[in-house]
């Protein structure tokens, strides 16, 4: 990766906002004086953007009012960027799906248990970007993991497709609302075996959670570019829901007691929704539409709590795919994996044909992992008739399995991966 | 007109083929820029994640410019219990009403906002289209006076406060409620306290969570215990009304806070002059700009550009033939009227000269790029006789262009390159010289061509076949290929 200077920054930075590519030397600063408010772009109540000419002895910008400057902004949509991404490369991945299919909660979930297994197996740390930020999805994190009423229903309320996930932005007369970006900082721990390589070998990864119904055929406003993260992104985790598939509820009928799979559950077609994104991909990234997506596709089998048991019995999503290795790092069972993906392949192909068809027809790599977040079935309150969980209840399986199977495909060296036959670990992981 | 819409999360929305969080009702004919624009406003922040706690309705007055027409946009934005599929729902209900119709609710939009039987609280219909001409009716203030404040603040006197803000024109008025308080019922009570000419130029919003651009917020009401009543306490901007502490202090004197307390209003509306006659004037909401003081200097220079254009004046008139009497003595400069005649004269002449020579050498140009097919056709210098030239692929005929550029020199020079026309292979191409000239006998000199063979200078073979008749140049699309 090409940096510039002495400081370490990337030689151009993509907004994780309105996905402008620039060079550092174009960066706004945001000015920190009380006076200095208002800015053209982002109205009179936000702190003024401005391009700096005085730097004190640590590098930050000075304001006009003599104030020392901490953040930093787009000069495109003037919106804050987290410093992490001028210095670490930032991998972008986007999570679609149709709405209900689980995206929020999977999101806070994967973080949950990134924070949990990171550390411990693969000697990594992962840490907020910019807390304020993600301010949203650590709320989400707390309502499930660190619940003061464990034992009572709670929910995730459902994602909008406006407000407080989504920043406007002023051109002119008109007004964009770009979507809320999660950034995360993935470095080796010290006790990392390449921590020689802390600076190469570190990552900002870069999230967001948008409503199912952007994904939806015209779901995208010309003043909500929500989705036009599918265009950076280096993968696509989309989550196929199979207790929104009528033949999956089908078969599962009365074989299980899950409310989704019941009366309150619904059907909808999914397949529409990735055909939707993959038509996107290829208008707004210029490819031909015979093309296909070289970047990887994981399809994520939501909910496998739900039909797992009716399809397969217990044993789905409960197998230990991260295993020790030689080392004193845990590494991403690969052989275990392809083969679960290959099951699932197997289930796809007989009961949502068009999902496959859809899945294949668009990506060159895809592979199919059964997750679930919350690892059992919500309860349906009488009184709302709303589905919540009991945090005491929640035990998510393979959760975080599709994102570190994403960066172990996309990113060399942070995630290592052993094959099931020869238990030999391989850092040499395909970068796309 | 007015133009609204009613959004929610549902199986079925009013455009083919949403669903979840869509349009399910719109007044028919709504510009699809403000449809847009109100579906952005809906946004509404759930409390208690499900929990039975307060769920506040957050409505609001807004003015907001779509396509050079300004909207004044009434919201209604609540919680909705669950949605199909089992989730958390909300209902946003917009009126967005054009400058021309506000004189049909003189009392403001407060008034409006408390008809509840005009805004929709839950959708359990099909998506439909709503009829053009539906208005909320003007609902009056229930209470004497400002009972609400009075209730939620121990001093009614805080509404005036609200009022005077509008007044004066400063900044928003950020009021902390606890949860569980009619917030609209403040702000109706309030707005009794403004003139009836400013209450249309009033925003509020009754559950405050984010300013948006492009539209200003004066009133905001945030709940007790929110992300935005912390960060309110913590950096504190404009005027803070808080149960718990307040950043400005009651002026007792003050016409509106005694107004507030009194329950008085009819005397501080009075004294407005618009309201004294009982008329109602909506404020234009693009004020005329005023306009910044004229400094001496700015006045200096304005009276000597105003002097010098009467003196110029004076000279244009001069130009008509004076009285006799008038006639000034004669002056040795030669009269303007004839010179600038013979000025424009001239300029007339030069221009049709200029437009002349350019014709001419557009003809040229267009002939020299006529006759080349792929080289320049005219041998520089040469006077006469002349040679003309153009280079064609040796197997096919067709005009080539890639062609060496010292033989492209040589061949201008005259001078013969390379004689291989004998064997002609994929890479040769031949130079057809044709000699023109002025002489006289140029017409018996005409058919003398000449031709010469050159190496192409393109690394791909020319696949060509023996030419023949059939086989013409333009079959070819491009070097080294054949169709």
């Amino acid at each position: 990766m090409v940096t510039s200077g002495n400081y370490g920054l990337l030689s151009r930075i993509t907004c994780p906002h309105c996905w402008h590519s620039f060079p550092p030397a174009e960066t706004l600063w945001v000015s920190s004086h009380p006076a200095l408010y208002g800015d053209a772009r982002l109205g009179p109540e936000v702190q003024r953007r401005f391009l700096p000419t005085r730097f004190d002895a640590g590098g930050n910008a000075v304001d006009s009012r003599g104030s020392i400057c901490n953040d930093v902004a787009c000069p495109r949509c003037h919106l804050v960027i987290p410093r992490a991404m001028f210095e670490m490369p930032t991998l972008f991945y986007s999570i679609l799906g149709s709405p209900g299919s689980g995206k929020s909660h999977l999101l806070a979930c994967t973080t949950w248990q990134l924070r949990q297994t990171l550390g411990t197996a693969f000697k990594l740390s992962i840490s907020d970007a910019d807390p304020d930020a993600n301010r949203m999805l650590n709320q989400f994190e707390e309502e499930l993991f660190f619940n003061d009423a464990p034992h009572e229903l709670t929910v995730l309320p459902k994602t909008e497709k406006e407000g407080e996930l989504y920043q406007p932005v002023q051109y002119g007369d008109q007004t964009m609302w770009y979507p809320r970006a999660f950034v995360f900082c993935v470095q080796p721990l010290s006790d990392h075996p390449r921590i020689a390589e802390r600076q190469r070998l570190s990552r900002a990864i870069c999230l967001y959670d948008n409503a199912g119904e952007h994904f939806m055929p015209g779901g995208e406003s010309s003043i909500s570019p929500a989705t036009h993260h599918l265009t950076v992104s280096r993968g696509l985790i989309f989550l196929f829901d199979p207790t929104q598939h009528s033949r999956f509820r089908e078969a599962c009928q009365g074989r299980t007691a899950d409310p989704q799979l019941g009366s309150a559950g619904w059907s909808h077609r999914q397949d529409q929704i990735l055909l939707e994104a993959a038509n996107r991909i290829r208008t707004q990234a210029g490819m031909a539409q015979n093309q296909k997506y070289t970047r990887p596709l994981i399809i994520a089998m939501t909910k496998c709590d739900a039909w797992g048991p009716a399809l397969f019995g217990d044993e789905v999503g409960t197998q230990t795919l991260i295993r020790p290795t030689g080392t004193a790092r845990f590494a991403l069972d690969r052989g275990q994996l392809e083969e679960v993906s290959g099951q699932m392949r197997t289930v796809m192909s007989r009961f949502a044909p068009e999902m496959l068809n859809a899945a294949e027809g668009f990506a060159d790599n895809v592979s199919y992992i059964p997750v679930s977040a919350l690892g059992r079935s919500p309860t349906l309150q009488q009184r709302t008739g709303i589905l919540g969980i009991r945090p005491a209840d929640i035990a998510p399986r393979w959760i975080e399995i599709p994102l570190l199977y994403l960066v172990h495909l996309t990113s060399r060296g942070l995630i290592p991966s052993i094959n099931n036959s020869h238990r030999q670990e391989d850092n040499s992981s395909q970068a796309t | 007109m007015s133009y609204e819409i009613v959004y929610t999360s549902a199986r079925r929305g009013l455009r083919h083929g949403s669903r979840g969080f869509c349009t399910v009702a719109a007044t028919s004919g709504i510009p699809r820029v403000l449809h847009e624009k109100l579906e952005s406003l809906s946004g509404y922040r759930h409390r208690g994640s499900g929990k039975p706690q307060y769920s506040p309705v957050a409505c609001s007055h807004m003015i907001v410019p779509v396509l050079a027409t300004q909207y004044h946009v009434l919201s209604r934005v609540a919680d909705a219990g669950s949605d199909f599929s089992g989730r958390t729902n909300k209902i946003a209900h917009h009126l967005a009403l054009a400058h021309d119709e506000l004189q049909g609710a003189p009392q403001g939009p407060a008034s409006l906002l408390a008809d509840s039987g005009f805004w929709f609280e839950t959708w359990n219909r099909k998506p439909e289209s709503l009829p053009e001409d539906r208005m909320p009716s003007e609902t009056p203030v229930t209470s004497s006076g400002c009972e609400s404040w009075a209730h939620v603040l121990g001093d009614a006197g805080w509404a005036g406060l609200l009022a005077r803000s509008i007044e004066n024109g400063v900044g928003p008025v950020w009021v902390v409620t606890p949860p569980e308080t009619d917030t609209l019922a403040m702000v109706h009570e309030a707005m009794q306290l403004v003139r009836i000419a400013d209450r249309w130029s009033v925003c509020f919003n009754t559950c405050f969570t984010r300013a948006h651009t492009g539209s200003r917020c004066h009133w905001r009401f945030v709940l007790e215990g929110s992300e935005e009543a912390r960060r309110l306490r913590a950096r504190p901007t404009g005027i803070m009304i808080d149960s718990a502490r307040t950043s400005h202090d009651l002026v007792d004197d003050d016409p509106f806070v005694r107004a507030a307390r009194s329950g008085q209003t009819s005397t501080l509306v009075s004294s407005a002059p618009v309201a004294a006659d009982d008329q109602f004037e909506i404020p234009n909401p693009r004020p005329t700009r005023r306009r910044r003081p004229v400094t001496r200097s700015q006045l200096r220079r304005r009276r000597a550009g105003a002097r010098s254009r009467q003196a110029r004046l004076a000279t244009t008139r001069r130009r008509k033939p004076p009285i006799e009497s008038e006639r000034q003595p004669p002056v040795a400069r030669p009269e303007p009227s004839e010179t600038s005649g013979r000025r424009e004269q001239i300029r007339v002449r030069t221009a049709v000269i200029i437009i002349i020579v350019a014709a001419i050498v557009a003809c040229l140009w267009l002939w020299r790029s006529g006759r080349t097919d792929a080289a320049p056709g005219i041998v520089p210098g040469a006077s006469s006789p002349r040679w003309t030239f153009r280079f064609v692929h040796a197997s096919c005929c067709r005009p080539a262009s890639a062609v060496k550029d010292s033989d492209v020199r040589m061949a201008r020079s005259g001078r013969i390159v390379q004689d291989t026309a004998d064997q002609p292979d994929s890479q040769t191409v031949w130079l057809v010289r044709k000699k023109m000239s002025h002489e006289p006998d140029a017409r018996a000199r005409e058919n003398n061509t000449e031709t010469q063979s050159l190496a192409c200078a393109s690394n791909e073979p020319c696949s060509f076949e023996r030419p023949t008749i059939q086989q013409t140049p333009h079959r070819h699309i491009g070097h080294g290929r054949s169709s």
